[in-house]
């Protein structure tokens, strides 16, 4: 099971803070998301800067991911 | 637009030892060349103090002046600004504050005030419709910084010290309203100055040049404020510390003094938190459609918010995660009158101390104990907290420490973690007011939280980056604009792509491979740019409406260029080297992460390229040809 | 030009009391004097004189308007992008922002807080950048 934890508007979009997947890549995690919440969810999900494995995600497609993965979705934020 | 047409901005002189005033004209060379704010006000400055002067010392001249957008109802563009000499670096500085004092000095028929001597005995300025009047301020001395503007019409623009101004708190700032201009010691200097407040109301309008096209114009230009990702929704949704989360993720939060970039609590003290917890709503400066201010309840009372970098330094660089309490000293540190960026960095350094057993103030990492009384004596000068107002900097010259004393040219780094935002860490080093991450070109937007993820290691392309940005940001704030208004240049479709998405992660790319065509476009400004395009930079078509003025996008940046320039001169003048463009061991030497051994600031290797791109020779110096292609006239 | 009061102000402190600017000074049966560098030109202190006493910028007697008659700021709160502007220009505090109505709610806007204050003057709308409020007699929001 990898853990999930959302932050900014993906914390409205899923009305969770964090939660508990199984899935074997980074794409698969985030449809699964956009079937569990809808396409908003799924486009704010794709849209977010990704950490998986403390590891800042540049390419969703070549993330696979382990039963003990750590992902987390940070929607583009601005400010300072 | 016919010459005739041009309003020349009305600037008057105080001569505080005497309360005599003058009108101060500015000629229309000095207009077009420096716009408003802190560009002309660096450049005032330059003709009106001989160098070495003591910044902590009556001959300080501070300018406190707005930009010609200022009142228009340009979507913004409240902001004023405050140069003087620079408590903290000795060399240039300038404060950006919004709220209402600059509509309103603007209002009282002003573009800029020039504070010069001191008054004999505590006074306030009062700028009411065309008249200065220097009046006893006796009876406000003592007061913090709400109290004080208490005292006057909640109408009026005010723009007071708290107690650390009056005795003299190097960090501390000039407060207008709930806003602060923080940096580099404005308050210090007002205190110097015996002047306890200005105080300022008129009912002026500001002429506009083309006032159909600008209009129309400005329509345009908020709603894609309104309409952008950025100003549209992350910002008013969750302010400036939305942000903290992304750092914080990017290993870009400093954390414990700067030595970590993530803390492990961040979550606790993020937008995200302070949205669902403390907020009650969100507020905003005059004419601004973004309203990214947060008001939040401390002690049963609605106050103003913190904004990103209190949180982070009174957060995860001192290592404590309850929200509440950082509300409870963001309040405090703005009624005594301190700039909280310089008053966390430097409470973190003598937590350090502490730590290391090099010194005693009582102050320890993840501990809140003394945190607030320490301030509160910081502020009266009382006891050995006292000298904590001094900044970290001399603190390091006294108990040792220099290299993990987190400062640029004296004035304390901003929220974010140069090791891993190397543009920032570039731009810390090189910022004219010191360690200032907005006048250092805010590379961190687009390294490390932005929407574009350039590599943040690589010390490629990232001179380029820093030299377009700095000038863009100069330019920004001589206009009068909010630099939050940047953030919308960065097109809204990418930040809805997301930095993994191909082509975000191509214009990522491209920003660093194409940097020698980039340093060389820089170079060619007016001419490369002799248009006005909104997306790109919409302030130039703006202003060109609003003044007459005959400007462009590329002649909008070159200004900002120029700016930044004379800025550079007026710290060679004052002794600065190419020696102080500089950050302390722990950010250039030290890995951040061990295992990694690039999680440094590369600075040798991007120094030589910055000089190069800029137009300055190996000491940083700008060249006789660039200042001449400037057209800057004034010379050291 | 700014507005005029003449000699046959009484001195009753009714248009001191309304300007929005206050741009009026003057004691109780002393005549009043408008500030020429203040005065806006609303007309606020003419429409309240009971004595004709107010001359507006033309030298022309301004003449008494029943309070139910003065124009009052109508906003159209989907064009308003809550930017402040006419709430720190109204010198009478009438306007404010409009309060999240949950949590999260960024979309607020400008709102007559406080009509007993308004007096019309019309200071909004004429600094309202997105021209969202309109002086309208009998429509107040």
């Amino acid at each position: 099971m990898a853990h999930i934890k959302y932050y900014g508007n993906m914390r409205e979009l899923t009305g969770k803070n964090e939660e508990d997947f199984e899935a074997l890549t980074l794409s698969g995690l985030i449809d699964i998301i956009g079937n569990k919440y809808g396409k908003a969810a799924k486009k704010a999900a794709k849209s977010s800067l990704i950490v998986a494995d403390s590891e800042k995600v540049l390419a969703i497609r070549k993330v696979k991911l382990q039963s003990s993965s750590e992902v987390g979705f940070f929607p583009m934020c601005c400010g300072g | 637009m016919k010459r005739s047409q041009l309003t020349l901005p009305k600037y008057a002189l105080i001569d505080l030892s005497t309360g005599e005033v003058s009108n101060y004209p500015i000629s229309e060379e000095l207009f077009r060349n420096y716009i408003g704010g802190k560009a002309l006000g660096s450049r005032l400055l330059f003709d009106l103090m001989p160098a070495g002067v003591d910044p902590l010392s009556k001959e300080n001249v501070m300018i406190v002046n707005t930009g010609p957008m200022n009142g228009t109802g340009a979507p913004s563009s409240s902001r004023f600004n405050v140069s003087f000499k620079n408590v903290m670096t000795n060399g240039i500085a300038s404060s950006n504050c919004g709220g209402q004092f600059g509509v309103m000095l603007k209002a009282a028929g002003f573009d800029g005030i020039i504070l010069k001597g001191g008054a004999q005995s505590p006074s306030y300025i009062e700028i009411l419709d065309g008249e200065i009047s220097l009046k006893s301020a006796e009876h406000l001395w003592g007061l913090d910084a709400e109290k004080v503007q208490e005292e006057f019409d909640p109408h009026w623009g005010k723009l007071v010290i708290g107690p650390a101004g009056e005795n003299g708190v190097h960090y501390a700032a000039a407060v207008s309203g709930e806003r602060v201009a923080g940096r580099c010691g404005a308050g210090a200097v007002l205190g110097v100055k015996n002047i306890k407040a200005l105080v300022t109301f008129g009912t002026n309008r500001a002429t506009i040049c083309d006032k159909e096209g600008f209009d129309k114009y400005n329509k345009k230009f908020i709603n894609f404020l309104r309409t952008h990702p950025m100003t549209g929704n992350s910002l008013p949704r969750y302010g400036s510390a939305g942000l903290l989360n992304n750092a914080n993720a990017s290993h870009a939060l400093p954390t414990k003094n700067f030595s970590r970039g993530q803390y492990e609590h961040a979550d606790k003290i993020s937008g995200e938190a302070l949205a669902d917890t403390v907020l009650t709503r969100n507020s905003g400066c005059v004419s601004c459609p973004i309203r990214c201010a947060r008001r939040v309840m401390v002690d049963g009372k609605e106050v103003k918010g913190p904004e990103y970098e209190t949180v982070g330094l009174f957060g995860a660089n001192i290592e404590n995660y309850d929200l509440e309490w950082i509300d409870t000293i963001n309040y405090v540190a703005d009624i005594y009158g301190m700039d909280a960026i310089s008053l966390g960095g430097t409470i973190a350094f003598a937590m350090e101390l502490q730590e290391k057993g090099m010194a005693d103030f009582g102050l320890h990492f993840g501990s809140k104990e003394g945190v607030l009384e320490a301030i509160h004596d910081i502020a009266y000068g009382i006891g050995a907290a006292k000298e904590l107002g001094l900044g970290t900097k001399l603190l390091s010259e006294k108990y040792g420490g220099k290299d993990f004393a987190i400062h640029a040219k004296g004035l304390e780094l901003a929220s974010y973690e140069p090791r891993r935002s190397v543009g920032m860490g570039l731009g810390y080093a090189t910022s004219s007011r010191g360690g200032c991450h907005l006048n250092g070109g805010y590379a961190a937007l687009i390294e490390t939280v932005g929407v574009v993820a350039v590599d943040t290691q690589t010390p490629k392309g990232k001179a380029e980056l820093t030299v377009f940005f700095q000038n863009m940001i100069e330019a920004t704030s001589a206009s009068g604009f909010c630099l939050f208004t940047m953030m919308a240049v960065i097109p809204g479709f990418l930040s809805n792509l997301g930095p993994a998405h191909p082509i975000t992660r191509f214009v990522s790319k491209f920003l660093i491979t194409a940097r020698p065509v980039l340093g060389v476009m820089w170079n060619m400004m007016p001419g490369i740019l002799p248009f006005n395009w909104m997306y790109l930079v919409p302030y130039a078509q703006s202003l060109k409406l609003a003044t007459g003025l005959d400007i462009t996008a590329g002649s909008f940046l070159q200004a900002g260029e120029r700016a930044f320039n004379t800025d550079r001169l007026f710290n060679l003048r004052e002794g600065l080297t190419a020696a102080d463009d500089t950050l302390c061991d722990r950010l250039t030497k030290t890995p951040q992460d061990p295992g990694k051994p690039d999680t440094v600031v590369p600075l040798d290797k991007m120094l030589p390229r910055y000089y190069r791109v800029r137009g300055w020779d190996k000491n940083g110096v700008p060249t006789p040809e660039k200042l001449k292609k400037l057209g800057i006239t004034v010379s050291i | 030009m700014a507005y005029y009061i003449s000699e046959d102000c009484i001195g009753c402190t009714l248009c001191a009391k309304n300007c929005p600017v206050q741009a009026i000074e003057g004691t109780v049966k002393q005549r009043h004097v408008i500030n020429p560098k203040r005065c806006v030109e609303c007309g606020v202190c003419g429409n309240v004189c009971n004595k004709s006493a107010v001359l507006n910028s033309k030298g022309e007697v301004a003449q008494k308007i029943p309070k139910a008659e003065w124009k009052k700021p109508v906003i159209d709160t989907t064009l308003c992008s809550a930017c402040a502007i006419c709430v720190t220009a109204c010198g009478r505090d009438s306007l404010a922002i409009s309060l999240p109505q949950f949590k999260g709610d960024i979309h607020v806007f400008a709102y007559m807080a406080n009509e007993k204050q308004c007096v019309g003057c019309g200071l909004c709308e004429s600094y309202c950048p997105l021209h969202a409020i309109t002086m309208k007699v009998g429509e107040g929001t």
